[in-house]
Protein backbone atom coordinates (compact mmCIF):
# COMPACT_ATOMS: atom_id res chain seq x y z
CA UNK A 1 0.00 0.00 0.00
CA UNK A 2 1.29 3.40 -0.86
CA UNK A 3 0.91 6.00 1.85
CA UNK A 4 1.29 9.66 1.20
CA UNK A 5 4.79 10.17 2.40
CA UNK A 6 4.82 13.44 4.23
CA UNK A 7 7.87 15.47 3.53
CA UNK A 8 10.05 16.12 6.52
CA UNK A 9 9.84 19.86 6.94
CA UNK A 10 12.20 20.17 9.83
CA UNK A 11 15.37 20.26 7.80
CA UNK A 12 14.63 22.55 4.89
CA UNK A 13 16.45 25.81 4.45
CA UNK A 14 15.00 29.15 5.47
CA UNK A 15 14.43 30.32 1.91
CA UNK A 16 12.64 27.14 0.91
CA UNK A 17 10.48 27.35 4.01
CA UNK A 18 9.59 30.95 3.40
CA UNK A 19 8.72 30.31 -0.23
CA UNK A 20 6.59 27.28 0.66
CA UNK A 21 4.66 29.25 3.27
CA UNK A 22 4.02 31.99 0.76
CA UNK A 23 2.74 29.50 -1.83
CA UNK A 24 0.39 27.92 0.66
CA UNK A 25 -0.80 31.31 1.81
CA UNK A 26 -1.60 32.43 -1.73
CA UNK A 27 -3.35 29.23 -2.69
CA UNK A 28 -5.09 29.02 0.69
CA UNK A 29 -4.08 25.41 1.24
CA UNK A 30 -5.03 23.88 4.55
CA UNK A 31 -1.82 22.11 5.52
CA UNK A 32 -1.91 23.16 9.11
CA UNK A 33 0.37 20.64 10.79
CA UNK A 34 3.06 21.20 8.20
CA UNK A 35 2.80 24.96 8.61
CA UNK A 36 3.27 24.59 12.35
CA UNK A 37 6.24 22.29 11.79
CA UNK A 38 7.81 24.70 9.31
CA UNK A 39 7.33 27.57 11.70
CA UNK A 40 8.75 25.89 14.74
CA UNK A 41 11.77 24.29 13.20
CA UNK A 42 12.72 26.60 10.40
CA UNK A 43 11.23 30.05 10.37
CA UNK A 44 11.01 30.94 14.02
CA UNK A 45 14.78 30.76 14.35
CA UNK A 46 15.13 34.07 12.58
CA UNK A 47 11.75 35.71 12.23
CA UNK A 48 13.12 39.18 11.65
CA UNK A 49 14.63 38.02 8.37
CA UNK A 50 11.12 37.91 6.96
CA UNK A 51 10.74 41.66 7.13
CA UNK A 52 7.21 42.85 6.58
CA UNK A 53 6.07 39.41 5.56
CA UNK A 54 6.42 38.43 9.21
CA UNK A 55 2.95 39.63 10.15
CA UNK A 56 1.21 37.67 7.42
CA UNK A 57 3.19 34.62 8.42
CA UNK A 58 2.13 35.14 12.03
CA UNK A 59 -1.49 35.19 10.93
CA UNK A 60 -1.01 32.06 8.83
CA UNK A 61 0.75 30.22 11.66
CA UNK A 62 -1.88 31.33 14.17
CA UNK A 63 -4.71 29.86 12.12
CA UNK A 64 -2.71 26.69 11.48
CA UNK A 65 -1.98 26.38 15.19
CA UNK A 66 -5.66 26.71 16.05
CA UNK A 67 -6.38 24.04 13.47
CA UNK A 68 -3.81 21.68 15.01
CA UNK A 69 -4.95 22.33 18.59
CA UNK A 70 -1.75 24.15 19.46
CA UNK A 71 -3.29 26.85 21.60
CA UNK A 72 0.03 27.87 23.15
CA UNK A 73 1.51 28.70 19.76
CA UNK A 74 -1.67 30.51 18.73
CA UNK A 75 -1.53 32.66 21.83
CA UNK A 76 2.10 33.54 21.11
CA UNK A 77 1.26 34.64 17.59
CA UNK A 78 -1.72 36.69 18.71
CA UNK A 79 0.36 38.46 21.34
CA UNK A 80 3.04 39.34 18.82
CA UNK A 81 0.46 40.64 16.35
CA UNK A 82 -1.36 42.58 19.05
CA UNK A 83 1.82 44.32 20.12
CA UNK A 84 2.44 45.47 16.57
CA UNK A 85 -1.15 46.28 15.55
CA UNK A 86 -2.89 47.29 18.76
CA UNK A 87 -6.41 48.09 17.66
CA UNK A 88 -6.75 45.91 14.62
CA UNK A 89 -9.93 44.13 13.57
CA UNK A 90 -7.95 41.33 11.97
CA UNK A 91 -6.18 40.56 15.27
CA UNK A 92 -9.50 40.75 17.08
CA UNK A 93 -10.87 38.13 14.71
CA UNK A 94 -7.94 35.84 15.51
CA UNK A 95 -8.61 36.30 19.21
CA UNK A 96 -12.22 35.37 18.69
CA UNK A 97 -11.14 32.27 16.76
CA UNK A 98 -8.94 31.30 19.67
CA UNK A 99 -11.89 31.66 22.04
CA UNK A 100 -13.84 29.41 19.70
CA UNK A 101 -11.19 26.73 19.94
CA UNK A 102 -11.33 27.01 23.73
CA UNK A 103 -15.10 26.46 23.44
CA UNK A 104 -15.96 29.86 24.91
CA UNK A 105 -18.63 30.33 22.30
CA UNK A 106 -20.56 33.18 23.93
CA UNK A 107 -17.50 35.38 24.22
CA UNK A 108 -16.49 34.58 20.68
CA UNK A 109 -19.97 35.41 19.43
CA UNK A 110 -19.92 38.73 21.27
CA UNK A 111 -16.67 39.68 19.57
CA UNK A 112 -18.00 38.67 16.15
CA UNK A 113 -21.15 40.75 16.63
CA UNK A 114 -19.03 43.76 17.51
CA UNK A 115 -16.83 43.18 14.45
CA UNK A 116 -19.85 42.91 12.15
CA UNK A 117 -21.17 46.19 13.50
CA UNK A 118 -17.92 47.95 12.87
CA UNK A 119 -17.49 46.59 9.34
CA UNK A 120 -20.69 45.37 7.80
CA UNK A 121 -19.30 44.45 4.42
CA UNK A 122 -16.67 41.98 5.58
CA UNK A 123 -18.11 38.55 4.99
CA UNK A 124 -15.62 36.52 7.01
CA UNK A 125 -17.05 37.63 10.39
CA UNK A 126 -20.49 36.37 9.49
CA UNK A 127 -19.07 33.09 8.29
CA UNK A 128 -17.24 32.61 11.58
CA UNK A 129 -20.53 33.09 13.41
CA UNK A 130 -21.95 30.25 11.37
CA UNK A 131 -18.98 28.08 12.21
CA UNK A 132 -19.55 28.76 15.92
CA UNK A 133 -23.06 27.39 15.51
CA UNK A 134 -21.73 24.39 13.63
CA UNK A 135 -19.19 23.70 16.36
CA UNK A 136 -21.99 23.72 18.89
CA UNK A 137 -23.88 21.25 16.76
CA UNK A 138 -26.82 23.59 16.21
CA UNK A 139 -27.45 22.61 12.62
CA UNK A 140 -30.83 24.21 12.15
CA UNK A 141 -29.63 27.53 13.52
CA UNK A 142 -26.62 27.29 11.27
CA UNK A 143 -28.88 26.72 8.27
CA UNK A 144 -30.94 29.76 9.19
CA UNK A 145 -27.86 31.90 9.70
CA UNK A 146 -26.34 30.74 6.40
CA UNK A 147 -29.57 31.55 4.59
CA UNK A 148 -29.47 35.09 5.94
CA UNK A 149 -25.83 35.40 4.95
CA UNK A 150 -26.47 34.13 1.44
CA UNK A 151 -29.24 36.66 0.91
CA UNK A 152 -26.57 39.34 0.87
CA UNK A 153 -23.48 37.55 -0.38
CA UNK A 154 -25.21 35.47 -2.95
CA UNK A 155 -22.10 34.43 -4.86
CA UNK A 156 -20.13 32.78 -2.09
CA UNK A 157 -19.57 29.21 -3.30
CA UNK A 158 -17.97 28.12 -0.04
CA UNK A 159 -21.13 29.04 1.84
CA UNK A 160 -23.37 27.28 -0.69
CA UNK A 161 -21.35 24.08 -0.37
CA UNK A 162 -21.56 24.24 3.42
CA UNK A 163 -25.30 24.74 3.20
CA UNK A 164 -25.71 21.82 0.84
CA UNK A 165 -23.75 19.57 3.19
CA UNK A 166 -25.99 20.63 6.07
CA UNK A 167 -29.05 19.79 4.01
CA UNK A 168 -27.59 16.42 3.11
CA UNK A 169 -27.13 15.62 6.79
CA UNK A 170 -30.79 16.51 7.27
CA UNK A 171 -31.61 14.35 4.23
CA UNK A 172 -33.26 17.26 2.45
CA UNK A 173 -32.03 16.31 -1.01
CA UNK A 174 -34.01 18.80 -3.03
CA UNK A 175 -32.59 21.76 -1.17
CA UNK A 176 -29.09 20.29 -1.20
CA UNK A 177 -29.32 19.94 -4.98
CA UNK A 178 -30.51 23.55 -5.22
CA UNK A 179 -27.46 24.74 -3.28
CA UNK A 180 -25.07 22.76 -5.39
CA UNK A 181 -26.67 24.15 -8.53
CA UNK A 182 -25.83 27.62 -7.26
CA UNK A 183 -22.19 26.56 -6.97
CA UNK A 184 -22.40 25.10 -10.44
CA UNK A 185 -23.58 28.41 -11.84
CA UNK A 186 -20.44 30.02 -10.55
CA UNK A 187 -18.05 27.36 -11.85
CA UNK A 188 -19.76 25.14 -14.41
CA UNK A 189 -16.66 23.20 -15.36
CA UNK A 190 -15.97 21.86 -11.92
CA UNK A 191 -16.24 18.09 -12.17
CA UNK A 192 -16.67 17.65 -8.43
CA UNK A 193 -19.85 19.74 -8.32
CA UNK A 194 -21.23 17.89 -11.31
CA UNK A 195 -20.54 14.51 -9.79
CA UNK A 196 -22.03 15.46 -6.45
CA UNK A 197 -25.11 16.78 -8.14
CA UNK A 198 -25.34 13.51 -9.99
CA UNK A 199 -25.08 11.65 -6.68
CA UNK A 200 -27.85 13.69 -5.12
CA UNK A 201 -30.15 13.37 -8.12
CA UNK A 202 -29.59 9.61 -8.25
CA UNK A 203 -30.37 9.37 -4.55
CA UNK A 204 -33.57 11.30 -5.00
CA UNK A 205 -34.74 8.67 -7.42
CA UNK A 206 -37.49 8.83 -9.97
CA UNK A 207 -36.93 8.51 -13.69
CA UNK A 208 -36.42 12.19 -14.41
CA UNK A 209 -33.90 12.61 -11.64
CA UNK A 210 -31.99 9.54 -12.74
CA UNK A 211 -31.84 10.87 -16.29
CA UNK A 212 -30.56 14.18 -14.97
CA UNK A 213 -28.04 12.32 -12.85
CA UNK A 214 -26.81 10.43 -15.88
CA UNK A 215 -26.25 13.62 -17.86
CA UNK A 216 -24.35 15.14 -14.95
CA UNK A 217 -22.21 12.04 -14.58
CA UNK A 218 -21.47 12.08 -18.28
CA UNK A 219 -20.40 15.68 -18.15
CA UNK A 220 -18.22 15.01 -15.12
CA UNK A 221 -16.68 12.04 -16.91
CA UNK A 222 -16.02 14.19 -19.97
CA UNK A 223 -14.24 16.77 -17.86
CA UNK A 224 -12.24 14.25 -15.86
CA UNK A 225 -11.83 10.88 -17.60
CA UNK A 226 -10.06 9.45 -14.57
CA UNK A 227 -13.04 9.81 -12.32
CA UNK A 228 -14.13 6.33 -11.33
CA UNK A 229 -17.17 7.44 -9.40
CA UNK A 230 -18.76 9.18 -12.32
CA UNK A 231 -18.12 6.12 -14.47
CA UNK A 232 -19.87 3.96 -11.92
CA UNK A 233 -22.60 6.56 -11.82
CA UNK A 234 -23.17 6.26 -15.54
CA UNK A 235 -23.41 2.48 -15.31
CA UNK A 236 -25.82 2.54 -12.38
CA UNK A 237 -28.02 5.17 -13.98
CA UNK A 238 -28.14 3.22 -17.21
CA UNK A 239 -29.12 0.19 -15.21
CA UNK A 240 -31.93 2.03 -13.47
CA UNK A 241 -33.21 3.58 -16.63
CA UNK A 242 -33.19 0.29 -18.47
CA UNK A 243 -35.08 -1.59 -15.80
CA UNK A 244 -38.84 -1.47 -15.77
CA UNK A 245 -40.86 0.19 -18.47
CA UNK A 246 -38.24 1.23 -20.98
CA UNK A 247 -38.72 0.15 -24.57
CA UNK A 248 -36.54 -2.51 -26.14
CA UNK A 249 -34.64 -0.12 -28.37
CA UNK A 250 -33.98 2.13 -25.43
CA UNK A 251 -32.62 -0.77 -23.43
CA UNK A 252 -30.36 -1.74 -26.25
CA UNK A 253 -29.14 1.79 -26.62
CA UNK A 254 -28.42 2.08 -22.93
CA UNK A 255 -26.57 -1.19 -22.91
CA UNK A 256 -24.28 -0.18 -25.74
CA UNK A 257 -23.56 3.26 -24.36
CA UNK A 258 -22.80 1.86 -20.96
CA UNK A 259 -20.62 -0.92 -22.25
CA UNK A 260 -17.77 1.39 -23.17
CA UNK A 261 -17.73 2.78 -19.66
CA UNK A 262 -18.01 -0.69 -18.16
CA UNK A 263 -14.98 -1.71 -20.13
CA UNK A 264 -13.01 1.22 -18.77
CA UNK A 265 -13.91 0.40 -15.20
CA UNK A 266 -12.98 -3.21 -15.67
CA UNK A 267 -9.71 -2.18 -17.28
CA UNK A 268 -8.85 -0.01 -14.29
CA UNK A 269 -9.38 -2.90 -11.94
CA UNK A 270 -7.36 -5.20 -14.10
CA UNK A 271 -4.49 -2.74 -14.07
CA UNK A 272 -4.72 -2.66 -10.32
CA UNK A 273 -4.74 -6.43 -10.26
CA UNK A 274 -1.62 -6.48 -12.37
CA UNK A 275 0.10 -4.24 -9.82
CA UNK A 276 -0.79 -6.74 -7.18
CA UNK A 277 -2.26 -4.09 -4.93
CA UNK A 278 -5.74 -5.41 -4.51
CA UNK A 279 -6.27 -9.17 -4.46
CA UNK A 280 -9.95 -8.77 -5.19
CA UNK A 281 -9.42 -6.58 -8.22
CA UNK A 282 -9.83 -9.25 -10.84
CA UNK A 283 -13.08 -10.44 -9.28
CA UNK A 284 -14.40 -6.94 -9.21
CA UNK A 285 -13.52 -6.47 -12.86
CA UNK A 286 -15.42 -9.59 -13.80
CA UNK A 287 -18.43 -8.56 -11.73
CA UNK A 288 -18.54 -5.18 -13.37
CA UNK A 289 -18.45 -6.76 -16.81
CA UNK A 290 -21.27 -9.06 -15.90
CA UNK A 291 -23.29 -6.12 -14.59
CA UNK A 292 -22.71 -4.30 -17.84
CA UNK A 293 -23.91 -7.14 -19.92
CA UNK A 294 -27.02 -7.44 -17.81
CA UNK A 295 -28.25 -3.90 -18.31
CA UNK A 296 -31.73 -4.06 -19.64
CA UNK A 297 -31.62 -7.80 -19.64
CA UNK A 298 -34.28 -10.04 -18.10
CA UNK B 1 19.17 71.36 -38.34
CA UNK B 2 21.24 73.65 -36.21
CA UNK B 3 23.76 71.98 -33.99
CA UNK B 4 24.02 73.84 -30.76
CA UNK B 5 26.60 73.01 -28.19
CA UNK B 6 25.15 73.33 -24.73
CA UNK B 7 27.21 74.15 -21.70
CA UNK B 8 27.90 70.96 -19.71
CA UNK B 9 27.22 72.96 -16.59
CA UNK B 10 23.62 72.97 -17.78
CA UNK B 11 23.54 69.25 -17.35
CA UNK B 12 24.72 69.33 -13.77
CA UNK B 13 22.88 72.34 -12.56
CA UNK B 14 19.62 72.28 -14.48
CA UNK B 15 18.86 68.92 -15.97
CA UNK B 16 19.45 66.72 -12.95
CA UNK B 17 18.02 69.14 -10.37
CA UNK B 18 14.75 69.34 -12.24
CA UNK B 19 14.47 65.57 -12.30
CA UNK B 20 15.30 65.33 -8.61
CA UNK B 21 12.90 68.12 -7.68
CA UNK B 22 10.06 66.55 -9.65
CA UNK B 23 10.67 63.20 -8.04
CA UNK B 24 10.75 64.61 -4.53
CA UNK B 25 7.61 66.64 -5.07
CA UNK B 26 5.87 63.52 -6.30
CA UNK B 27 6.85 61.50 -3.25
CA UNK B 28 5.79 64.36 -1.00
CA UNK B 29 2.44 64.52 -2.75
CA UNK B 30 1.95 60.83 -2.19
CA UNK B 31 2.44 61.07 1.55
CA UNK B 32 0.34 64.19 1.90
CA UNK B 33 -2.51 62.55 0.04
CA UNK B 34 -2.28 59.56 2.35
CA UNK B 35 -2.80 61.90 5.26
CA UNK B 36 -5.60 63.93 3.75
CA UNK B 37 -7.70 61.49 1.77
CA UNK B 38 -10.33 59.55 3.67
CA UNK B 39 -10.79 55.86 3.05
CA UNK B 40 -13.58 54.90 0.71
CA UNK B 41 -16.31 53.13 2.57
CA UNK B 42 -18.73 50.88 0.70
CA UNK B 43 -22.24 50.41 1.93
CA UNK B 44 -23.72 46.99 2.53
CA UNK B 45 -26.56 47.44 0.11
CA UNK B 46 -24.15 48.49 -2.61
CA UNK B 47 -22.30 45.24 -2.07
CA UNK B 48 -25.56 43.35 -2.17
CA UNK B 49 -26.61 45.04 -5.40
CA UNK B 50 -23.30 44.28 -7.01
CA UNK B 51 -23.56 40.64 -5.98
CA UNK B 52 -27.04 40.27 -7.43
CA UNK B 53 -25.93 41.79 -10.71
CA UNK B 54 -23.08 39.29 -10.90
CA UNK B 55 -25.54 36.51 -10.06
CA UNK B 56 -27.87 37.47 -12.84
CA UNK B 57 -25.01 37.52 -15.30
CA UNK B 58 -23.79 34.09 -14.16
CA UNK B 59 -27.29 32.74 -14.47
CA UNK B 60 -27.44 33.86 -18.06
CA UNK B 61 -23.99 32.60 -18.96
CA UNK B 62 -24.03 29.23 -17.20
CA UNK B 63 -27.73 28.53 -16.87
CA UNK B 64 -27.51 25.95 -19.57
CA UNK B 65 -26.03 23.53 -17.07
CA UNK B 66 -29.15 23.57 -14.97
CA UNK B 67 -32.34 21.70 -15.74
CA UNK B 68 -35.20 23.78 -17.02
CA UNK B 69 -37.17 23.90 -13.79
CA UNK B 70 -34.18 25.10 -11.76
CA UNK B 71 -33.39 27.77 -14.27
CA UNK B 72 -36.97 28.99 -14.39
CA UNK B 73 -37.14 29.11 -10.62
CA UNK B 74 -34.05 31.28 -10.45
CA UNK B 75 -35.18 33.47 -13.26
CA UNK B 76 -38.47 34.05 -11.47
CA UNK B 77 -36.64 34.87 -8.28
CA UNK B 78 -34.62 37.54 -9.98
CA UNK B 79 -36.81 38.93 -12.70
CA UNK B 80 -40.41 38.33 -11.64
CA UNK B 81 -42.76 41.22 -12.33
CA UNK B 82 -43.70 42.04 -8.77
CA UNK B 83 -41.31 40.29 -6.48
CA UNK B 84 -38.16 39.74 -8.45
CA UNK B 85 -35.05 41.30 -6.97
CA UNK B 86 -34.05 42.98 -10.20
CA UNK B 87 -37.55 44.30 -10.80
CA UNK B 88 -37.69 45.81 -7.35
CA UNK B 89 -34.25 47.32 -7.78
CA UNK B 90 -35.22 48.85 -11.09
CA UNK B 91 -38.18 50.61 -9.61
CA UNK B 92 -36.25 52.22 -6.80
CA UNK B 93 -36.49 56.01 -6.82
CA UNK B 94 -33.43 57.37 -8.54
CA UNK B 95 -31.00 59.06 -6.26
CA UNK B 96 -29.18 62.32 -6.93
CA UNK B 97 -28.22 62.19 -10.52
CA UNK B 98 -25.07 64.23 -10.48
CA UNK B 99 -22.08 64.64 -8.18
CA UNK B 100 -23.00 68.25 -7.46
CA UNK B 101 -25.83 67.19 -5.24
CA UNK B 102 -23.72 64.70 -3.31
CA UNK B 103 -21.53 66.70 -0.94
CA UNK B 104 -19.13 64.05 0.25
CA UNK B 105 -18.19 62.90 -3.24
CA UNK B 106 -17.75 66.52 -4.19
CA UNK B 107 -15.22 67.26 -1.45
CA UNK B 108 -13.28 64.14 -2.39
CA UNK B 109 -13.01 65.32 -5.97
CA UNK B 110 -12.04 68.82 -4.88
CA UNK B 111 -9.33 67.53 -2.60
CA UNK B 112 -7.97 65.31 -5.32
CA UNK B 113 -7.90 68.10 -7.85
CA UNK B 114 -6.30 70.55 -5.46
CA UNK B 115 -3.66 68.10 -4.46
CA UNK B 116 -2.62 67.55 -8.04
CA UNK B 117 -3.05 70.85 -9.77
CA UNK B 118 -1.69 73.25 -7.18
CA UNK B 119 1.79 71.76 -6.73
CA UNK B 120 2.17 71.32 -10.45
CA UNK B 121 1.34 74.93 -11.18
CA UNK B 122 3.40 76.29 -8.32
CA UNK B 123 6.50 74.24 -9.06
CA UNK B 124 6.15 74.74 -12.78
CA UNK B 125 6.01 78.49 -12.32
CA UNK B 126 8.99 78.47 -9.98
CA UNK B 127 11.08 76.43 -12.35
CA UNK B 128 10.12 78.70 -15.18
CA UNK B 129 11.22 81.71 -13.19
CA UNK B 130 14.44 80.18 -11.88
CA UNK B 131 15.73 78.40 -14.94
CA UNK B 132 14.77 80.92 -17.60
CA UNK B 133 16.57 82.43 -20.48
CA UNK B 134 18.23 79.34 -21.90
CA UNK B 135 17.41 76.12 -23.65
CA UNK B 136 17.86 72.96 -21.68
CA UNK B 137 17.52 70.09 -24.05
CA UNK B 138 16.55 69.06 -27.54
CA UNK B 139 13.54 66.96 -28.36
CA UNK B 140 14.31 64.14 -30.77
CA UNK B 141 11.34 64.79 -33.02
CA UNK B 142 10.62 67.85 -35.15
CA UNK B 143 7.77 70.20 -34.27
CA UNK B 144 6.00 73.05 -35.99
CA UNK B 145 6.55 76.67 -35.17
CA UNK B 146 3.25 76.84 -33.31
CA UNK B 147 4.81 75.16 -30.30
CA UNK B 148 7.58 77.70 -30.00
CA UNK B 149 6.07 80.12 -27.52
CA UNK B 150 4.88 77.21 -25.39
CA UNK B 151 8.10 75.26 -25.26
CA UNK B 152 10.64 78.02 -25.44
CA UNK B 153 9.55 80.43 -22.78
CA UNK B 154 12.02 83.18 -22.15
CA UNK B 155 14.11 82.48 -25.23
CA UNK B 156 12.98 84.85 -27.95
CA UNK B 157 14.99 83.66 -30.90
CA UNK B 158 12.99 83.51 -34.07
CA UNK B 159 15.40 81.30 -35.92
CA UNK B 160 15.87 78.73 -33.21
CA UNK B 161 14.55 75.28 -33.99
CA UNK B 162 11.45 74.28 -32.08
CA UNK B 163 13.11 71.09 -31.01
CA UNK B 164 15.21 73.02 -28.51
CA UNK B 165 13.08 73.42 -25.42
CA UNK B 166 13.35 75.29 -22.18
CA UNK B 167 13.41 73.91 -18.68
CA UNK B 168 9.65 74.26 -18.08
CA UNK B 169 8.89 71.73 -20.78
CA UNK B 170 11.56 69.44 -19.39
CA UNK B 171 9.76 69.68 -16.06
CA UNK B 172 6.46 68.64 -17.61
CA UNK B 173 8.19 65.79 -19.39
CA UNK B 174 9.55 64.62 -16.05
CA UNK B 175 6.16 64.75 -14.36
CA UNK B 176 4.71 62.28 -16.83
CA UNK B 177 7.84 60.27 -17.36
CA UNK B 178 8.55 59.54 -13.72
CA UNK B 179 5.26 57.70 -13.33
CA UNK B 180 6.81 54.27 -13.66
CA UNK B 181 9.57 55.18 -11.23
CA UNK B 182 6.90 56.03 -8.68
CA UNK B 183 5.38 52.61 -9.18
CA UNK B 184 8.78 51.06 -8.57
CA UNK B 185 9.48 53.06 -5.43
CA UNK B 186 6.13 53.56 -3.83
CA UNK B 187 4.39 50.38 -4.84
CA UNK B 188 1.28 50.01 -6.95
CA UNK B 189 -1.25 52.33 -5.37
CA UNK B 190 0.55 55.60 -5.18
CA UNK B 191 -1.14 58.95 -5.21
CA UNK B 192 1.75 60.66 -6.94
CA UNK B 193 0.60 59.05 -10.14
CA UNK B 194 -1.18 61.95 -11.69
CA UNK B 195 -2.32 60.58 -15.00
CA UNK B 196 -3.83 57.57 -13.27
CA UNK B 197 -5.73 60.01 -11.09
CA UNK B 198 -7.11 61.57 -14.24
CA UNK B 199 -8.15 58.18 -15.59
CA UNK B 200 -9.75 57.41 -12.24
CA UNK B 201 -11.76 60.60 -12.37
CA UNK B 202 -13.17 59.72 -15.75
CA UNK B 203 -13.94 56.15 -14.74
CA UNK B 204 -15.47 57.39 -11.48
CA UNK B 205 -17.92 59.55 -13.35
CA UNK B 206 -18.92 56.60 -15.48
CA UNK B 207 -19.34 54.09 -12.65
CA UNK B 208 -20.32 55.73 -9.40
CA UNK B 209 -22.98 57.90 -10.99
CA UNK B 210 -25.97 56.92 -8.83
CA UNK B 211 -28.23 56.79 -11.81
CA UNK B 212 -26.16 53.90 -13.06
CA UNK B 213 -27.22 51.02 -10.75
CA UNK B 214 -30.78 51.50 -11.89
CA UNK B 215 -29.74 51.32 -15.53
CA UNK B 216 -27.55 48.30 -14.81
CA UNK B 217 -30.45 46.51 -13.16
CA UNK B 218 -32.73 47.36 -16.06
CA UNK B 219 -30.20 46.00 -18.51
CA UNK B 220 -29.79 42.76 -16.61
CA UNK B 221 -33.54 42.37 -16.20
CA UNK B 222 -34.13 42.69 -19.91
CA UNK B 223 -31.31 40.34 -20.80
CA UNK B 224 -32.49 37.74 -18.31
CA UNK B 225 -36.11 37.92 -19.40
CA UNK B 226 -35.17 37.43 -23.00
CA UNK B 227 -32.75 34.61 -22.42
CA UNK B 228 -33.60 31.26 -23.98
CA UNK B 229 -32.78 28.26 -21.87
CA UNK B 230 -31.35 25.09 -23.42
CA UNK B 231 -30.28 22.34 -21.16
CA UNK B 232 -26.87 21.74 -22.60
CA UNK B 233 -26.21 18.39 -21.00
CA UNK B 234 -29.03 16.57 -22.68
CA UNK B 235 -27.80 15.20 -25.94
Amino acid sequence: MRFYEGKDWTNVSFEVGRKTLREWREEQLRRSEEVVELWEHVISRSPSALGDELWMVYEQVCIAALDSARNDLALECIQALDKRFPRSNRVLKLQAMRLESLEQYDNANAIYTKLIESDATNNSYRKRKVSVLLAQGKRLDAIKELNEYLKVFINDSEAWIQLSELFLVESDYAKAAHCLEECLLASPLNAIYLRRLGDIRYTQGGLENVELAKSYYEQAYKLNPQDLRSQYGIVLCSNQMAGGKASVEKKQELRTSASAVVERIAQRYEDAAADGLNPEAQNIADTVRKMGSQIGGK
Amino acid sequence: MTELLLDPALRTWVFMPIVVITFMIGVLRHYVSLLLMSKKKIELDQVQDGQYLIRSRLLRENGRFLPRSSFQMRRQFLAHEENGYLSKAMKRPSRAANPMADPSAMTEMMKGNMLNMVPMIVVGGWINWTFSGFVTTRLPFPLTLRFKPMLQRGVDLISLDTAWVSSASWYFLCVFGLRSIYTLVLGEENAADQSKMMEDQMAGQAMAAPQDPKAAFKGEWEALTMHQHNFALRE
